[in-house]
């Protein structure tokens, strides 16, 4: 298939998906009902930046988030680009990356503007580029690496790797699975300085000692610096490792800070490629016009977000993969090999693992997921003699099965007639048991929500 | 790129980051607040009496203690859910009303039980040693094996709740602090324990401090004018009479 496009067009191309991206995320974005966790995360932003403390909210994983999201509480107030904002930001600029990234792995613009557009519309990507909390975070920082190492390899400029190294600091510092693609970035820069250094053994060995310095070494370094606040509390560095181990054996063993009032199987890895998905997140905000006084109707204040994975999409992933590593193995193509490596490494411990991994994690492997089902049906739609017809169908069919996902991630769910029942039943059924039944004034009894929704597991 | 540009860089970072472990670590002591220290027995530490933990918390504030150790002697270790303490907000509504929860604790929810929970909170002290009868020790040692993280010795238990270090042991079992600590004694050990029989063992651990507050622990229920009566039994034991309070409060530097 045809892939003339120019550099100049890709990137006119890409910014116009990026503008969809972000139009996606902001829209009606001061209307959707703010949630436990978009709250917590706030208060745990302001616990931890000022009195080094962990928690509320997920306190066994890092803590860049709380720090990023109070400086945008103090920049930009506590309206909702102060909370989300930074969600908002880093969601946005994913598609761009995803793009950029995806040009380099195969040197293919066109698969790079599928990719991006893929990314930018799914429903997963936009629940959480519209949320508080830190998943997103998880795409963005390893991507950005990822497209930091690129830019190091074609220039030889060290200055781009030590931006590598300090974005995966930050996606280490975001949450632990960060450190997945980090490993496979830095075998790659390994084999690839062993393959350049052929016969110069002094060379090779400072070449191993700078990547694991910028590669391992920075990322560390700037995982540390996000502990400054926790530092703060009088704790030494001796007392640091007890620390990690403390987050670790919760993280290890996690099965929820809750028990989640609906039924919550749905928290096996293997499954998100498999069978059709859904990362779930009802929760309470009775939130009304008059301040609070009166308590408005149950289902007035009940929102459910529904990140629905888009089968058209997420259903090729496995496909996708298996034909990325043949085409890596076979043509000995290293950024084939790359992805399929950045997918596996970072995918199989979460399908491997014993402990419950809910959907939110999937943002982890979703972008490397993206990019290979980009390459594959671009690769598959170039076996017909119509090739960019059945794309066109394909992408269209996409956009089709995404309209009405985005109306659930946007938390528009229960707006809707049929899906209001469907969702009250299937969701909130214990959470209306424990809410005040009658429309009246509240009071300090039963202001407090008993239950309401829970902090994201993972 | 050039080997030698590889090795400056190389040596530049690892230097930067020996640099930032030393300066992190000095920061980190460096919050600690502590004032003049001695043995319990000495007299240049702060003495105090008091009449319920609230009052011992409002000490340890105006005092500018921060990041210490506090060794904490009581007759049980009080539990309560912290996540019950601020109900979950109902209305969420932009612009979000947020707070410190450190500083809303202190001021609405200070109590007997909450003490040692607001005075971690509010950085005053960052990790608890606690010494308890035997059977509350082996009550919590059976409670910390449901939980995620903690260890069992022949001397004492470790447990850490949301990564803050907490160790319990029996008087017997205390084998000293390694650094100088904030000592609270409840009146209400004594209900199981002799304030000599105390005394002489923290004597032997060797302790530390800057700050000994002995609290009548006022309308707790294990509480009775007897152990009251041993509280200054011990009071008298490390230079401080009852009725000759408050003493000195010096800031801690």
């Amino acid at each position: 298939m045809n892939n003339d496009m120019t550099r100049q067009k890709t990137l006119w191309m890409l910014a116009l998906i990026t503008l969809l991206a972000l139009f996606l995320n902001c829209f009606q974005l001061g209307s959707q009902p703010v949630s436990e966790d978009d709250y917590y995360v706030a208060l745990s932003a302001i616990n931890y930046t000022e009195s080094g403390q962990l928690g509320p909210t997920m306190w066994n994983h890092p803590c860049l988030r709380n720090i990023i999201v109070y400086w945008f509480l103090r920049a930009f107030g506590t309206g909702v680009l102060g909370a989300k904002g930074v969600s908002l930001l880093l969601g946005t600029l994913c598609t761009p990356l995803i793009g950029l990234v995806t040009q380099r792995l195969f040197k293919n613009n066109r698969i790079a503007l599928i990719a991006a557009l893929l990314w930018a519309v799914d429903a997963m990507v936009i629940d959480f580029s519209r949320q508080g909390i830190n998943d997103i975070y998880l795409a963005f920082f390893p991507l950005a690496a990822i497209y930091l190492f690129f830019r190091f390899r074609e220039s030889g400029n060290q200055a781009w790797l030590l931006g590598s190294g300090i974005c995966f600091g930050l996606g280490l510092a975001s949450k632990w699975s960060s450190l997945f693609p980090q490993l496979v970035t830095f075998t790659l820069l390994v084999v690839s300085i062993h393959k350049e250094t052929k016969g110069f053994l002094s060379q090779r060995l400072v070449r191993y000692g700078h990547a694991a310095v910028l590669l391992l070494l920075v990322p560390l370094l700037v995982y540390l610096l996000t502990f400054i606040p926790w530092f703060s509390r009088g704790y030494s560095l001796a007392e640091w490792p007890a620390l990690q181990w403390s987050m670790y054996r919760e993280t290890s063993q996690h099965v929820g800070y809750k028990p989640k009032p609906w039924d919550d199987r749905d928290n096996k890895a293997y499954k998100w490629f498999v069978v059709p998905s859904v990362f779930v997140d009802p929760f309470m905000n009775m939130d009304s016009p008059d301040g609070g006084k009166m308590l408005p109707k149950f289902e007035d204040s009940a929102t459910v977000v529904l990140g629905v994975a888009n089968p058209l999409v997420w259903l090729l992933v496995l496909p996708a993969i298996g034909f990325v590593l043949r085409r890596g193995i076979r043509e000995r193509d290293e950024g084939a090999l790359y992805l399929a490596a950045l997918f596996l490494i970072t995918y199989l411990p979460f399908v491997l693992s014993p402990r419950p991994i809910w959907m939110n994690t999937s943002l982890t492997v979703l972008p490397y997921a993206i990019m290979a089902v980009a390459c594959f049906v671009w690769s598959l739609a170039g076996c017909f003699r119509r090739a960019q017809l059945i794309l066109a169908l394909y992408l269209l069919a996409v956009l089709v099965v995404a309209s009405p996902l985005y109306l659930l991630a946007c938390g528009k769910g229960m707006r809707i007639p049929v899906m209001k029942e469907y969702l009250t039943e299937k969701y909130l059924v214990q959470i209306k048991k424990t809410m005040p039944t009658e429309t009246g004034t509240v009071t300090p009894e039963n202001s407090a929500a008993p239950a309401g929704n829970l902090t994201k597991d993972n | 790129m050039t080997t030698r540009r590889c090795t400056v860089t190389c040596l530049i970072i690892v230097l930067l980051t020996a640099a930032a472990l030393v300066v992190l670590d000095r920061f980190g002591k460096g919050c600690r607040k502590v004032g003049p220290t001695g043995a319990i027995q000495s007299g240049q530490i702060v003495k105090k009496m008091a009449d319920d933990p609230k009052e011992a918390y409002r000490i340890w504030r105006n005092a500018g203690y921060q990041g210490r150790t506090i060794l904490y002697v009581a007759d049980r270790w009080e539990s309560f859910d912290p996540g019950e303490l601020i109900p979950a907000q109902m209305f969420r509504a932009y612009p979000l009303q947020l707070y410190n929860t450190a500083k809303l604790l202190e001021d609405e929810h200070l109590s007997g039980v909450t003490l040692l929970y607001v005075a971690s909170m509010n950085k005053i002290i960052r990790r608890i040693v606690a010494i308890m009868p035997e059977a509350e020790v082996a009550r919590l040692t059976v409670a910390a094996r449901k939980t995620k993280d903690y260890r069992v010795s022949d001397k004492e238990l470790f447990v850490s709740r949301q990564a803050f270090p907490r160790w319990y042991s029996t008087g017997a079992n205390f084998g000293g602090v390694e650094e100088p600590v904030l000592l609270y004694v409840g009146a209400s050990y004594f209900k199981h324990a002799e304030p000599e029989e105390l005394y002489r063992q923290l004597v032997q651990a060797g302790l530390h401090t800057d700050c000994v507050i002995l609290c009548n622990e006022a309308g707790k229920d294990s509480v009775s004018a007897k152990e009251v009566a041993k509280l200054n039994v011990f009071a008298r034991l490390i230079g401080i009479s009852p009725s000759e309070q408050p003493h000195r409060t010096v800031p801690a530097s």
